[in-house]
């Protein structure tokens, strides 16, 4: 049977996990490490460098480098997401054609999907060189409060990386099921789950195998990243006024305020203060340099981001309030994503839940395991487990006057659809467009676009007489799609979709092809390495045996000498070239000499 | 002959290559059933093969040396009740309760692919689950069923208006060839053909005080049983739609009942249980619809039952003949249809197709709407389709009559107003 694995892919860092003999697995890459950080970066060379290579490059290679490309997948320009990664990203990102968003690497624009996709082909790679084979199929983890336009923009990005995404599951509910697969419960649980870049709170009711999602809710604005940049502003605000210096502004002091955050913040959730120590930070025009010394304190960490805590314990309340249920309902709360090591955190959701959170499940796996558990049940392994997720946000269509009609509802279980009859309104009118938009606003431009439909080719007739049924489906990814019929007739109309921010099937195509080209180069550019090396270690092995033969009196060793010499010469020319056809010849020529020699 | 209570033990680490006699696919098939848990009683009731013709074979699979016999058979087990000695093929099997399992069986040993179709419970009976993915397609077809009260398929099917023995199969479904086995085709076809003429309890198979627990326990065993996932990577061909619209029936039903407010101001638009015909109103086909005349009297409960089948089996009829652009005989199945209950809304399809039947049917589609008008005086629709047809004869004057009608009743109407100004713009 084929093997689907699960892919947590996190706004900082990815994973990936795969079920062997019935039990999930954490795959470690070749570092070693579980997780890998979701960084890429493009070197001068033009070579894409991908997790722990591209963070250690990061310092030096700001502008080249992206991190937590996440955070901007299937936004629009302009969106409030682009808007602050305009002010604090040190790459260069500008307005694609369709509203989207493009990052500037090495003069070459990629889109989100395609960064994205870099990740995910990383992760494959991982679990290729450990299953010995090149997986297939996915799952992949999305937080819950995404969007369509996000999760159709991270199925792009599956398919440009060559990964057959097989479904989308939300990251809180891939917890529970690492959660309770397995184990015989019967219980409500939350999932409370603060990751590098979102915020996602679930609540679910596991039986008998049924994982269902009550209810989801989340902040795609609040995570570990937003932790991190508290202490920046508080480091290059001191900094400033004692120096009158705003960090910020250089693009390497940035990096390197960036790296010392995310550190002390790490070493807070274990010890009550950390030192900070960035020695020759900035130099002055004067060309006197400046350091940055300093001391955090847990206490001082704490009062920075006491908001951004409050605000994800609020959001607790409302989903809760939302599942029908108190507090004293839920059996079990779970904490996923690293920032939940925060013992500040953990107090709050102990509190807010008048309950210890659960220790069961790794904060940094637990997403990773789900699922591959997904996958695994999806390839028929097994039959215990059934994901029964929600839609966290309302779908809807534009109706007169700008507002938004609701037409299915945040936390309905999907799959799910919604039949809605719109009629003609002009005589012999052939076209009808549908506006579709997800979100909770009453006002329909507050909320998402998720594209236009126009549904063409209707039959001329007199006003209202053209009765179409448009069907809206929400997949079990949480994706949407949109189906018309002529109710009078009973043909299915066709429908146009303009992408908005998403890619077009030609430039998908354009990128899966401009990635295999760019896999091919990177595999023949390995293959003349090899070559090269093979040859190098030849003439070095050829040289010796002339050395030792030269002096020799015998006239047929003097030739095989003479001609190895020239095959010496050719070879050295072969290896500055860089050919490959030029080098494999040169090998055989030389190995050729080398036994002519070693015959004698 | 075994004792029915005996509970034959599959054989660990047998080496399938070098068996005395090589055993037949149902043999295989029995095997996969065989887990230490179900007692040969149970065996033959799920077979799907004659009580002797099991016992037959049980005692190849032991002769090969596949499965054991314990010395005794467990007192405290009694004869199940479910044991059969001959399951019909046409009806569905009552399913074998598993005993209490203890811990979870370890996979029964390899089958080989078999190519016959059992009862869908029969699958899971003893809680096996298959080895491996080429049991796959039986099995799963039938995904286990935790709840056993849920998923009994008798209890559930009881009370509904047509019962599956009687019910209209699409025959060209039926002969789709795909991942799901006879029976369980039959089932997905009923319970989706019924979606609208049961309401949610029938749907969910628990009482109308059922508790949430109850609700909830109901919900999770159908899901696990037609949830899409469940037949994921399949060809299912059709039925995959029928999955779909099963599930969202199933999802609406719990989103209704396991909400107390909800099921509240649900429970108040059921009527009276007796009545079971009476369908959920939020997906409930315009066709079932049941207008007040044909409330079934407190005597005549059966022969409504009867009539409603009956009128089912015409609509759905006609509903193949329109979606296969046979027009008039669609027509001609809804005006059957309306003998047997007067519905104005099947008169008026019937009506509305006779209308796009060309010219020669114009006068039977008035006729047949001046019939849904006998039934529902007061539905402007009818007059505007009477309208219309009149005016596509060219007989304005009864065209602008039956406007002028249709307009009284429905002042609003924008088609009615602007026909009645076309009218206007063309007699004078």
């Amino acid at each position: 049977m084929e093997r689907i694995i699960g892919i947590d892919l996190g706004t900082t860092n990815s994973c990936v996990a795969v079920v062997e003999a019935g039990a999930p697995k954490v795959i470690p890459n070749k570092g070693g490490y579980k997780t890998t950080p979701s960084i890429v970066a493009i070197s001068e060379s033009g070579r894409r460098l991908v997790g722990q290579m591209a963070k250690r490059q990061a310092i030096t290679n700001a502008r080249h480098t992206v991190y937590a490309a996440k955070r901007l997948i299937g936004r629009g320009w302009g969106s409030p997401a682009v808007l602050h990664c305009q002010e604090t990203c040190p790459y260069e990102i500008v307005e694609g054609p369709h509203q989207d968003v493009r990052i500037i690497l090495r003069e070459k624009d990629y889109s989100l999907p395609e960064i994205s996709s870099i990740i995910l082909q990383e992760m494959k790679l991982v679990a290729e060189q450990y299953l010995g084979e090149e997986p297939q199929k996915a799952v992949v983890t999305v937080p819950a409060y995404f969007n369509d336009n996000q999760r159709q923009a991270t199925k792009d990005a599956g398919r440009i990386a060559g990964l057959d995404i097989v479904r989308i599951i939300n990251e809180p509910t891939a917890a529970a099921l690492a959660y309770g697969f397995g184990k015989n419960l019967d219980a409500t649980i939350a999932v409370y789950d603060l990751g590098g870049g979102t915020f996602d709170i679930s609540i679910l009711e596991i039986n008998s195998g049924v994982f269902d999602v009550l209810s989801t809710a989340g902040d795609t604005f609040l995570g570990g990243e937003d932790f991190d940049a508290r202490i920046i502003e508080h480091l290059a605000y001191e900094f400033a006024r004692e120096h009158r210096v705003d960090l910020r502004k250089d693009e390497m002091s940035l990096q390197r305020l960036k790296d010392a955050a995310e550190k002390a913040k790490i070493e807070l959730s274990a010890m009550k203060d950390t030192e900070i120590s960035l020695p020759f930070i900035y130099t002055k025009d004067s060309g006197e340099a400046l350091h940055l010394q300093t001391t955090l304190t847990r206490e001082r960490f704490e009062e920075l981001v006491a908001d951004l805590i409050h605000r994800s314990v609020k959001i607790c309340g409302a989903t809760l309030q939302e599942a029908g249920l108190d507090v004293e309902d839920i059996d079990d709360v779970i904490l996923v994503g690293g920032m939940t090591r925060m013992p500040k955190i953990q107090e709050a959701v102990a509190g807010f839940f008048d309950k210890e959170p659960s220790k069961a499940v790794h904060p940094d796996e637990a997403v990773a395991l789900g699922a591959s558990i997904q996958g695994y049940a999806l390839a028929g392994d097994t039959q215990d487990v059934l994901l029964l997720d929600v839609t966290p946000h309302s779908l809807g269509i534009m109706v007169h006057g700008g507002g938004f009609e609701r037409l299915i509802d945040a936390n309905t279980t999907i799959p799910t659809s919604h039949a809605h009859t719109f009629t003609t309104v002009r005589d012999n009118q052939t076209q009808v467009k549908i506006v579709v938009f997800q979100g909770e606003n009453d006002r329909a431009a507050e909320n998402e676009l998720l594209g236009e439909f126009v549904l063409t080719g209707l039959r001329a007739a007199p006003a209202g007489a053209v009765e179409v049924e448009v069907k809206f489906n929400i997949s079990a990814d949480g994706i949407v799609s949109v189906a018309a019929k002529d109710l009078e007739t009973g043909k299915e109309q066709s429908i146009t979709v303009t992408a908005t921010s998403g890619l077009t099937e030609d430039e998908i195509q354009d990128m899966i092809d401009e990635n295999q080209d760019y896999l091919m180069s990177l595999k023949e550019d390995e293959a003349i390495e090899d070559e090269r090396a093979k040859l190098s270690k030849l003439i070095r092995e050829v040289e010796k045996l002339i050395e030792v033969n030269e002096s020799s009196l015998d006239s047929e060793i003097q030739a095989a000498c003479d001609s190895a010499t020239i095959a010496i010469h050719e070879a050295r020319n072969a290896l500055s070239s860089r050919d490959f056809d030029q080098v494999q010849v040169a090998v055989e020529s030389l190995q050729s000499a080398q036994a002519a020699l070693s015959e004698i | 002959m075994f004792d029915d209570n005996l509970r034959p033990i599959p054989k660990k680490d047998v080496d399938y290559t070098a068996l005395p006699l090589s055993p037949t696919p149902e043999e295989y098939f029995l095997l996969s059933r065989i887990n230490g848990n179900v007692t040969v009683a149970e065996i033959c009731a799920i077979s799907g093969l004659s009580r002797d013709a099991t016992m037959t074979a049980l005692g190849r699979l032991q002769t090969a040396g596949l499965i054991e016999f314990p010395a005794a058979a467990p007192p405290q087990q009694p004869a199940p009740r479910v044991a059969r000695q001959a399951p019909q093929p046409q009806t569905r099997t009552q399913p074998a309760r598993p005993a209490p399992q203890p811990a979870r069986p370890k996979p029964a040993p390899k089958p080989a692919p078999v190519d016959m179709s059992f009862g869908a419970e029969s699958a899971v009976a003893g809680g096996a689950k298959p080895a491996t993915p080429q049991a796959a397609p039986q099995a799963t077809s039938a995904p286990p069923a935790t709840s056993a009260s849920a998923a009994s398929a008798d209890d559930r099917f009881a009370s509904w208006p047509v019962p599956m023995a009687q019910f209209d199969l699409d025959a060209e479904l039926m002969g789709q060839s795909v991942e799901i086995d006879e029976d369980f085709k039959k089932e997905l076809i009923y319970v989706a053909g019924m979606l609208g003429r049961v309401d949610y309890y029938q749907l969910l198979g628990v009482s109308r005080d059922a508790k949430r627990k109850q609700i909830r326990n109901a919900y999770f065993a159908l899901s696990k049983r037609y949830h899409p996932d469940s037949f994921y990577g399949k060809e299912m061909g059709g039925f995959s739609a029928l999955v779909d619209e099963i599930f969202n029936g199933l999802n609406k039903a719990d989103q209704m009942l396991s909400h107390k407010k909800k099921r509240v101001e649900y429970d108040k638009t059921l009527a009276p249980e007796v009545s079971a015909a009476s369908a959920a109103p939020s997906y409930s086909p315009p066709a079932a619809s049941s207008t007040p005349s044909v409330q079934p009297s407190a005597g005549g409960a059966e022969s409504a039952r009867k009539r409603e089948m009956a009128f089912g089996v015409l609509v759905k009829r006609a509903e193949k003949l329109e979606a296969s652009g046979d027009y008039v005989g669609a027509a001609e199945e809804y005006n059957k249809a309306f003998a047997i209950k007067k519905d104005a809304a099947v008169a008026l399809r019937g009506a509305n197709l006779l209308m796009r039947s060309g010219e020669e049917h114009l006068d039977e589609a008035i006729a047949m709407a001046r019939a849904a008008a006998t039934a529902e005086p007061d539905n402007a629709k009818v007059y505007l389709l009477i309208g219309d047809a009149s005016e596509e004869k060219g007989d304005y004057d009864t065209a602008r009559e039956y406007y002028e009608k249709a307009r009284g009743l429905d002042p609003s109407n924008k088609i009615v107003a602007r026909r009645l100004k076309y009218l206007d713009s063309v007699t004078r």
